[in-house]
């Protein structure tokens, strides 16, 4: 087990390394590169001269390579570069985006453990009764609407019908609130995101967790333990739910990586200032220090998640072997 | 049409006085005073931007996010330019004169202007910033072409502490606009890092409004300016806020998340037209929708298929399909700001599909085997459009009205969209001449009264130029160099509206329409001395004047 | 707690597979129903240029009598009314429909065959194979998928067969995964100890007792990446980054009802409704595959 995680921690390396070379290319490979934010289609563009020389600064018309080896030196030293778009370091820009993105994914983590694994279970020890196809319609229903149309109703109706909710961002412009009441004003901006961020997910735990406990409720070994005349309860919870809740570990340790590429789609519509828009952004803007910034960091974070959900896997269930 | 004639009709007076008299300016008419007194002080004004500025250096950013901001924060020498209206007159300039020969500018300053930071603004400044543009190899400074003559820098220098005197080797009556370029203080930017500098995202201006706070991806909040040289503005603060999507940018106005925005989409307007916490005014704006031909493609360049194409489109049906009506069908490869634009003066390609088809047919493109597609040689004639993909809905919606209209008519049309950055590389980059596009659309705004600035786009240079369709023609060429040069105002605009009507008959590119645009402001605010005008980076002729009711 | 009754019986038919499962699904209402729904919208969305009354994207240029600029409520000519344009909604969502659902259905393919490949040979051979298939998995999980979208997109000009591509290529890491884990559980199971005993070869091994039991997830994967495709092609049209106009698709059917939300409710309840009643099929169809092919719970 050791020498499996040793050996992990080092694979991890040449991971990173390959993410980060495969993020390099790709978007290298796309038409344009950072001067795009000084072209605006609307008006006269700047000189060809003005250009070319501006992209000789900046270092992009070297070699690939070189160019790939001078970011690789800098980002280890934890020089993420210069964001051209934002002028601003990329780690400034990371780093004042990032909570916030994890803030609402914490949040909607929450909530979605919170409200799906007792549904989910419930679900499992009423299963087929009304309460259980109640619990799967209403579920379906929030894992088939899309996102944004969640979204856009959520501040029709909250916002501008009801006005009890703000519609955007993630504080109030108007005042300037401080200390509780400024925590209270993020909690009121953080409602309607999470709520439209944690629909599909709430659904999807629910139903994995539903048939985690019934797959479990069919094992051989519950069943010896009901036959040994143990109440349904105790059965429940000395057997049952420890197993049953096993793989929903593994779910969340996949659910990781969530809490820092942001849900674009989401932070679109509430305008809130997350990774993902910064990330989108980037890319379109072709702001290469910060993609390859945002890149690292969220593949650091799927690393981490994918190997937590690996060692959950082992501890749930040793037959599975790790060479 | 009233509103038309009646604003083109100011701007004529003013110019007429102006240019009546060439060696004094400013006109008396246009004298106003700069004392207002607020009938209320206090309050902020919140509106809204879809995206982050680029940089708030006023004179290296020219999006518009960036020019929605900085135009609060800084004073140009003269307005009339790109993003600075379409009244030419003095702004930190309070007087100038040119010499007989036209080769010598002077211009007197605004004294007693202060920066943000205390300091006092002097012809240093303005110098600074001018040599800045031309020769700083930092940053890309979007303005350069107009400060140089050919190769030569202009020559500017500081007479005195509130003097500026500009020396050309040629007369160039565009000179007043071209300047029209925010000033930044040497004090605070001589030495610095301009493109990595903290002035990016910090700057120090003269403008009535100072940049307090910037939160990226969700606001900039700016202040008033105490001292303001026209006058301490009325509110307190102007924040924006930065939204992405245009239909939560209506819905925080409905909330009163946003007091003000200067152009809601047409099918949101019923929501706030009768609504009386709201007022809703259209607003004309300085710009122009167009395709451009890809004039070294052989398919374009006999005029008569531009002219079918054009013929084929119904402009007003674009209008009133893309825009819901919020729009003019424009007749001019000028906007309508110059002087000499009348709507109907120029005409002859109403909407008329028959007429269309019989060019065609001229040109050699037939539907020779009766399929409903055109085609010439036996294969189908086909017009690849480019348009943008991702935030420019404007410009893919009326492509696919466009293609309706084409396909009308029989002709086979593909549209095609990319995003910014590859049909930025595509198109307006390169200077290649076989760019890999047929159609483009696309358009502009907020260019200026100023007919010397469009000629970039239909003379043919050796430099990378916005000459989109790649448009050669001797003749128009030499007439606009011979208008750069022209005294006389009459004769000037004369020669412009030669070079207008021979664009007209080639069709280089096919104007179709100009923006009306309709702003919502809450009912909380008045406007009514402020001057809603939205060919300015502000939106208002004097944003100091912006107070609560 | 079992009442199954034990019989002797020589004759009794072995039922396959297949059968006990298709028995066990039509016991699962909501799936059944989902299911014959699918068929249904898919069937009218095969034959949409026979059932469409108008060319969705003909805005009938000439026609002076024509509300420009307006959508139309829905009346008799436009059982599902017009949007501004003037285009048909009715015929626009059964074009959009074919659409979507092909979409779906290809990036589906895409993403189970890429899937099943890698996930089968790094469950089964395990070890350094295993480790190196699964960083690569890794590799292109982390990119952050805008990011690699937006790249890919400018790169392959957009079109309706690049976007199936693209999103097909950011849906197979997870079928990897689960088939990777499914390979690696029964892997150990008693019966694949017992083949390997007796000395099954390998190639045996995997396509006879590995893969017809690992097939059930395989299966429902397969039918939840058809709805996360729909899904994933209407966030991009809602940006303006999926399928390209004039043609419809359900995800750009609402990017254009955007700013007619109140006041053309017509033009977003069509392709919202379909958009989620195809989702929502989907998964009951998943869901009942997943209990039916669960051989524990059909033995009640």
């Amino acid at each position: 087990m050791t020498r499996f995680l040793i050996r992990r921690v080092v694979q991890t390396i040449p991971l990173l390394i390959g993410i980060s070379i495969l993020a390099f290319l790709i978007i290298r490979l796309a038409p344009g590169d950072p001067t795009v934010v000084y072209i605006d289609p609307n008006k006269p563009p700047p000189s060809a001269e003005d250009l070319a020389r501006l992209r000789a600064d900046l270092g992009i018309d070297d070699p690939l390579p070189v160019q790939y080896v001078r970011w690789l030196g800098n980002a280890v030293q934890g020089d993420l570069g210069f964001s051209l778009s934002g002028r601003r370091p990329v780690t400034d820009e990371i780093g004042e985006r990032l909570p916030n993105t994890a803030l609402l994914g914490f949040t909607s983590l929450a909530l979605t453990v919170i409200l799906a694994i007792p549904v989910g279970i419930l679900s499992a020890i009423y299963r087929y009764t009304v309460f259980d196809y109640v619990i799967t319609v209403v579920s379906f229903i929030g894992l088939s609407v899309p996102g944004f149309v969640v979204a856009l109703f959520l501040i029709q109706v909250f916002a501008v019908e009801l006005g009890w909710l703000p519609s955007t961002g993630m504080h109030d412009v108007r005042e300037n609130y401080e200390g509780w009441r400024a925590v209270r004003d993020v909690a009121e901006h953080l409602v309607l995101p999470t709520i439209a961020l944690s629909a599909a997910s709430i659904a999807r735990w629910a139903r994995y967790q539903r048939s985690s406990l019934l797959d479990v409720l069919n094992q051989d070994y519950i069943r010896t333990a009901r036959a040994k005349g143990a109440r349904e309860r105790r059965v429940l919870r000395v057997h049952a739910l420890r197993n049953a809740l096993l793989p929903m570990i593994t779910i969340g340790g996949l659910s990781i990586p969530q809490l820092v590429s942001g849900a674009f789609i989401i932070e679109f519509v509430f305008g809130w200032p997350g990774m993902g828009r910064l990330a989108v952004n980037a890319a379109l803007r072709r702001d290469y220090p910060v993609i390859m910034g945002v890149t690292m960091i969220s593949a650091i974070f799927i690393v981490l998640g994918n190997f937590l959900a690996d060692l959950a896997y082992h501890w749930a269930d040793p037959r599975i072997r790790y060479e | 049409m009233r509103l038309k004639m009646v604003s083109g009709l100011i701007v004529l007076a003013v110019i007429a006085v102006l240019a009546g008299s060439p060696s004094v300016g400013p006109a008396p008419a246009a004298a106003q005073s700069d004392e207002f007194a607020c009938p209320n002080t206090g309050g902020t004004l919140i509106t809204a931007i879809t995206d982050d500025p680029v940089s708030l250096n006023g004179i290296y950013a020219n999006d518009g996010a960036s020019v929605a901001v900085l135009s609060y924060v800084f004073n140009p020498l003269t307005l009339g330019g790109e993003n600075w209206g379409t009244e030419i007159k003095g702004d930190l300039a309070e007087s100038w004169s040119v010499s007989e020969d036209g080769l010598t500018w002077t211009f007197n300053l605004h004294q007693g202007v202060k920066w943000h930071d205390g300091e006092e603004l002097t012809a240093e400044d303005v110098v600074y910033t001018f040599q800045t543009i031309q020769t700083s190899e930092a940053d890309i400074a979007p303005f350069r072409p107009r400060f140089m003559q050919g190769d030569e820098p202009i020559q500017f220098e500081a007479a005195d502490d509130y003097t500026v005197v500009a020396t050309l080797n040629a007369p160039n009556a565009s000179f007043f606009t071209d300047i029209s370029v925010p000033i930044v203080p040497r004090h605070a930017l001589e030495g610095q890092d301009l493109r990595e500098g903290p002035f990016n995202r910090a700057p120090i201006g003269t403008g009535p409004f100072k940049v307090v706070e910037w939160n990226t991806a969700e606001s900039i909040v700016l202040e008033a300016n105490e001292d303001y040289f026209r006058g301490r503005p009325c509110i307190d603060r102007l924040i924006f806020r930065i939204i992405p999507d245009e239909q939560t940018q209506v819905a925080a106005l409905q909330t009163g998340e946003v007091d003000f925005l200067p152009n809601i989409p047409g099918a949101s307007v019923p929501t706030f037209q009768d609504n009386p916490e709201f007022t809703v005014s259209i607003a004309e704006q300085d710009s122009l929708f167009q395709m451009f031909f890809n004039l070294d493609n052989p398919k374009f360049q006999d005029v008569r298929v531009r002219q079918a194409l054009m013929t084929a489109i119904d402009r007003q049906a674009v209008v009133d399909i893309v825009r819901q009506g919020y729009g003019v069908v424009h007749n001019s490869h000028f906007d309508h700001v110059v002087p000499f634009y009348q709507q109907d003066k120029l005409g002859g390609y109403d909407y008329d599909p028959e007429r269309a088809g019989a060019l065609l047919d001229e040109a050699g493109i037939t539907d020779s085997d009766g399929d409903g597609v055109r085609d010439v040689d036996g294969e189908p004639w086909v017009i690849t459009i480019a348009s943008f993909s991702g935030g420019f809905r404007d410009y893919s919606d009326y492509a696919v009205v466009v293609q309706a209209f084409w396909e009308d008519i029989g002709v086979q049309t593909e549209l095609e969209l990319r995003d910014l950055s590859t049909l930025v590389e595509q198109i307006y980059q390169e200077r290649v001449v076989d760019k890999p596009f047929e159609v483009h659309t696309s358009g502009w705004s907020v260019i200026g009264p100023e007919p010397n600035s469009y000629a970039n786009f239909y003379m043919w240079t050796d430099a990378l130029g916005p000459n989109i369709p790649n448009y050669r023609n001797e003749e128009v060429n030499e007439l606009f160099e011979a208008a750069r040069v022209e005294t006389d105002f009459d004769a000037r605009m004369a020669i412009y509206e030669k070079i207008e009507a021979i664009l007209w008959e080639e069709l280089p590119t096919l104007p179709l329409y100009r923006n009306t645009e309709p702003a919502v402001l809450s009912s909380r605010f008045n406007i009514d001395d402020a001057v809603l005008d939205i060919s300015l980076g502000t939106n208002f002729r004097h944003p100091e004047r912006i107070y609560q009711n | 707690m079992s009442n199954a009754v034990i019989t002797l019986d020589a004759d009794a038919r072995q039922d396959s597979l297949w059968r006990l499962t298709w028995r066990s699904f039509r016991r699962h209402r909501l799936a059944l129903f989902s299911l014959v729904l699918l068929v249904v919208l898919g069937t009218l969305a095969l034959f949409a240029h026979q059932i469409a009354p108008y060319n969705p994207n003909d805005i009938d240029p000439r026609n002076p009598l024509v509300v420009r600029g307006t959508p139309q409520p829905p009346s008799l000519e436009h059982p599902f009314g017009t949007d501004n344009y003037n285009r048909d909604l009715f015929s626009r969502a059964l074009y959009g429909m074919r659409v979507s659902l092909g979409v779906g259905f290809m990036a589906m393919l895409i993403s189970i065959i890429v899937g099943v490949l890698v996930g089968a040979v790094a469950g089964y051979a395990g070890g350094m194979v295993d480790n190196v298939l699964m960083r690569v998995v890794d590799v292109f999980l982390s990119v952050p998928s805008f990011i690699l979208f937006l790249a890919l997109n400018a790169i392959l000009d957009p079109s309706i067969w690049n976007l199936i591509l693209i999103l097909g290529f950011f849906s197979w890491m997870d079928v990897a995964r689960l088939v990777r884990a499914e390979f690696m559980a029964l892997k150990e199971r008693d019966y694949m100890l017992a083949a390997r005993a007796v000395g099954a070869q390998s190639r045996r091994l995997i396509l006879h007792h590995l893969l017809p039991n690992a097939l059930s997830p395989i299966v429902v994967a397969a039918t939840l990446v058809v709805p996360s495709a729909i899904l994933s092609e209407s966030a991009l049209s809602y940006i303006g980054l999926g399928v390209p106009p004039p043609d419809a698709s359900l995800g750009n059917m609402l990017e254009d009802a955007k700013a007619w939300m109140l006041t053309a409710w017509w033009m977003w309840v069509v392709p919202g409704a379909l958009i989620s009643i195809i989702v929502l099929a989907f998964n009951f169809v998943g869901d009942g595959l997943r209990d039916a092919f669960d051989p524990t719970l059909t033995r009640r």
